[in-house]
């Protein structure tokens, strides 16, 4: 029965990115032809994703921001390299992608991915660190499984801004946005086996930050 | 089994069920045989779970909007996308701006600093007080009133705009001139900056008959009358003040707190309060002088107390009393050097002496005034602060309250005589060292003064009056021919031409 329940699950799901993907796929075709309203519901439709996606890798949110607002200006700006062969976000996220990372290659001040003291933006918004105490009380009935929560993601937070620019875009590419090997591949424009010790690695490196924390 | 690569990639695999039915036995039986295979399976999906497991981020709010203020700006610019300013070069700019801005205000902060070290080079005219252009002080004169004919009321400083002089002489304000060929300073409209060099520049140039006006025009006077006061305090300098009508200042706000009982998120609290005061009138409007204001400090203070419980605190803001009144009128004898001096402690009062309307914009000259109504006027500055005072006081040089009448001169100490001005009033002394009172030995100039102003000796000593008000002076308009007032008429000045 649930075995059923989970492939109809699947079934819809695929249906629903279908459907999305070929939505998207139309509104490019708008934006490519001078409509930038449609480029605006790309832009309402993947906000939130993408931003979930570069603070992950960057860690600090108003930076984040920043990134994010000009991967969709450069995915405004090179509308017309998009052919469709990809996803409207894939797309976009490999334009994000390659901004974070260039990023975080510069010469700069260790970052940090506390959650206690998130890096926000000027106006000192710690979204990150509100957002995950709304979520870990809304996972949670109790305040100290709340408190547990917010801790074990505070640490694998802290850890992933531990890690290699690119170990980190990998494991963020592949646990927290899903995408399969193909897709990174693509994205990262390196061959598939490349990608799998690339993983391979970045999981040891995890593991090891994650020691101390693992062995409570 | 050791820990490689493609026993990784073969684990990676099972755990996302993508093996086949071979692969899958297999990696079973290992799983089985192998306790640091299965160790490492299970270090796997504990980390997959947890990256999963972290919370998705919202974007911004203002994301969306800075996005489209984007891509709006270029529509109107008509700039390329390509060429708009993004976020992230912004981020790399600022640096360069910050060390640009700074190395801006080191090179004006040593031109300054070199502008008031260095002498002065510049061409200034002797201020002599001769007969004819001093003033007498404490007269009986219930009036200010010019003791020689003015074709034209310059100053504009007339008995029913400065009262409460009651014992200053006729003649205190000298004549006026209505030389045309006189260039008005435009005062309107300028900044302080250059009110403050003409503050030098008409000490320096003005004719010595006349004493130069300093105007403090603010919706908050009293703050801006503590400091002249506490200025000719401090330096020794005697002065009479006078006020008809006690000062009030303009009252803007009353602060009011609310609680709310608004979760607060935990570490997100600056946002929050940030966020839950965005939209009142309320901690921005800090620092005001009303009693509330304590209570205002003290609920900020509170509210980090509070929020840590989960509640905030809402300031609010009541509308106050609009209009400030009142005026009120130094005089003193002071140097250029004490007159810029008081202009730049006027000036340089940012939590204090800043602007109360675009109107005002420290000027107090306004259309009804006539031209050169105004050419010794100096604007300088306007408060926000408050306070009452409303008694016609003399203050002798150490703070203490004058004696109606002036005292004989201290022949002791150093003085100086405002000499009698042409027609003939009488002419008093005002004792240097011991002030009006003539009490403790004092010294109201620097010893390097000479010890009486001698008739033709050079002086940069003006006559000052400043006026602290919360109203344009009403300046009479000038008359259209010279006339004559009488010395003895209180009223001449407001109908100078039905005067024979």
């Amino acid at each position: 029965m649930s075995s059923v329940s989970g492939a109809h699950h699947e079934a819809k799901a695929s249906s629903q990115a279908a459907a999305m993907s070929q939505r998207d796929a139309e509104l490019m075709r708008q934006v490519q032809a001078g409509d930038r309203a449609a480029y605006g519901q790309i832009v309402v439709a993947y906000q939130h994703r993408l931003y979930n996606a570069v603070l992950r890798l960057i860690g600090e949110p108003g930076e984040a921001a920043e990134l994010t607002q000009e991967a969709f200006m450069r995915g405004l700006m090179k509308a017309d390299t998009f052919r469709g062969q990809s996803s409207a976000y894939t797309w976009l996220f490999r334009i994000a992608l390659n901004l974070s990372l260039s990023e975080l290659r510069k010469p700069r001040r260790k970052r940090s991915f506390s959650l206690d003291q998130p890096a926000g933006r000027a106006d000192g918004d710690g979204q990150a660190s509100a957002l995950i105490d709304r979520l870990s009380a809304e996972r949670t009935s109790s305040p100290l499984e709340a408190l547990e929560i917010q801790e074990r993601d505070q640490q694998v937070l802290a850890a992933l801004g531990r890690l290699d620019a690119d170990h980190r875009a990998v494991l963020v590419m592949c646990d927290i946005e899903g995408f399969d090997y193909q897709q990174m591949s693509e994205i990262l424009d390196v061959p598939l086996g490349t990608l799998k010790s690339r993983i391979f690695r970045a999981r040891l490196a995890l593991r090891d930050e994650l020691k101390s924390y693992m062995q409570l | 089994m050791s820990l490689d690569q493609e026993n990784f990639e073969k684990l990676e695999s099972y755990v996302d069920g993508t093996l086949d039915a071979e692969g899958k036995a297999q990696m079973q039986k290992l799983l089985a045989d192998n306790p640091q295979l299965q160790q490492m399976m299970t270090e796997l999906i504990a980390q997959r779970q947890l990256l999963r497991n972290l919370p998705r981020a919202d974007a911004p709010e203002d994301l969306l909007e800075s996005f489209q203020g984007q891509l709006e700006r270029e529509a109107l610019l008509g700039e390329p996308t390509s060429q708009l300013e993004t976020p992230a070069r912004r981020v790399e700019r600022w640096p360069h701006l910050v060390l640009a801005a700074a190395i801006v205000f080191l090179v004006l902060g040593l031109a300054g600093l070199i502008y008031e070290v260095l002498p002065r080079h510049r061409e200034t005219i002797p201020l002599v007080f001769a007969p004819g252009t001093g003033v007498n002080v404490g007269s009986d004169a219930d009036q200010i009133e010019p003791t020689t004919a003015p074709s034209a009321p310059t100053l504009g400083v007339s008995s029913r705009n400065i009262t409460g002089f009651d014992s200053l002489d006729a003649g205190k304000f000298p004549s006026t001139q209505s030389d045309d060929k006189k260039p008005a300073p435009s005062i309107a409209g300028e900044d302080f900056g250059p009110d403050r060099e003409k503050l030098g520049t008409i000490a320096a140039t003005s004719p010595s008959d006349e004493p130069v006006v300093i105007v403090v025009r603010s919706g908050y006077p009293v703050q801006a009358a503590v400091q002249v006061t506490q200025f000719l305090s401090s330096n020794n300098i005697a002065f009479e003040s006078s006020s008809a009508a006690g000062l009030e200042n303009r009252q803007t706000s009353q602060q009011t707190i609310e609680a709310t009982t608004a979760p607060i998120a935990l570490g997100n609290i600056k946002s929050a309060l940030r966020q839950q005061l965005a939209n009142s009138n309320s901690l921005k409007a800090l620092p005001v002088t009303q009693p509330s204001e304590a209570a205002a400090t003290k609920s900020e203070n509170g509210f980090s107390i509070q929020a840590q419980n989960g509640l905030a605190y809402r300031n609010g803001a009541l509308p106050g009393q609009e209009a400030a009144s009142g005026q009120i009128t130094y005089r003193a004898m002071l140097t250029e050097q004490q007159l810029q001096r008081l202009n730049a402690q006027l000036l340089n009062q940012p939590n204090q002496w800043t602007e109360v309307n675009g109107e005002a914009n420290g000027h107090i000259l306004s259309d009804a005034l006539p031209p050169n109504a105004m050419q010794n006027a100096v604007v300088i500055a306007k408060s926000r602060q408050f306070d009452k005072s409303d008694a016609t006081t003399r203050y002798s040089i150490n703070g203490a309250a004058a004696p109606t009448t002036a005292p004989a001169p201290n022949t002791t100490e150093p003085s100086f005589t405002f000499a009698a001005p042409e027609g003939g009033a009488t002419s008093r002394p005002i004792a240097v060292g011991g002030g009006f009172g003539g009490g403790a030995a004092g010294n109201l100039f620097p010893t390097t003064q000479p010890t009486t102003q001698a008739a033709t000796a050079p002086s940069r000593m003006r006559e000052c009056l400043i006026i602290v008000n919360a109203q344009p002076v009403n300046f009479p308009a000038p008359a259209a021919e010279p006339a004559t007032l009488p010395a003895t008429a209180p009223t001449s000045q407001s109908s100078p031409a039905s005067q024979p």
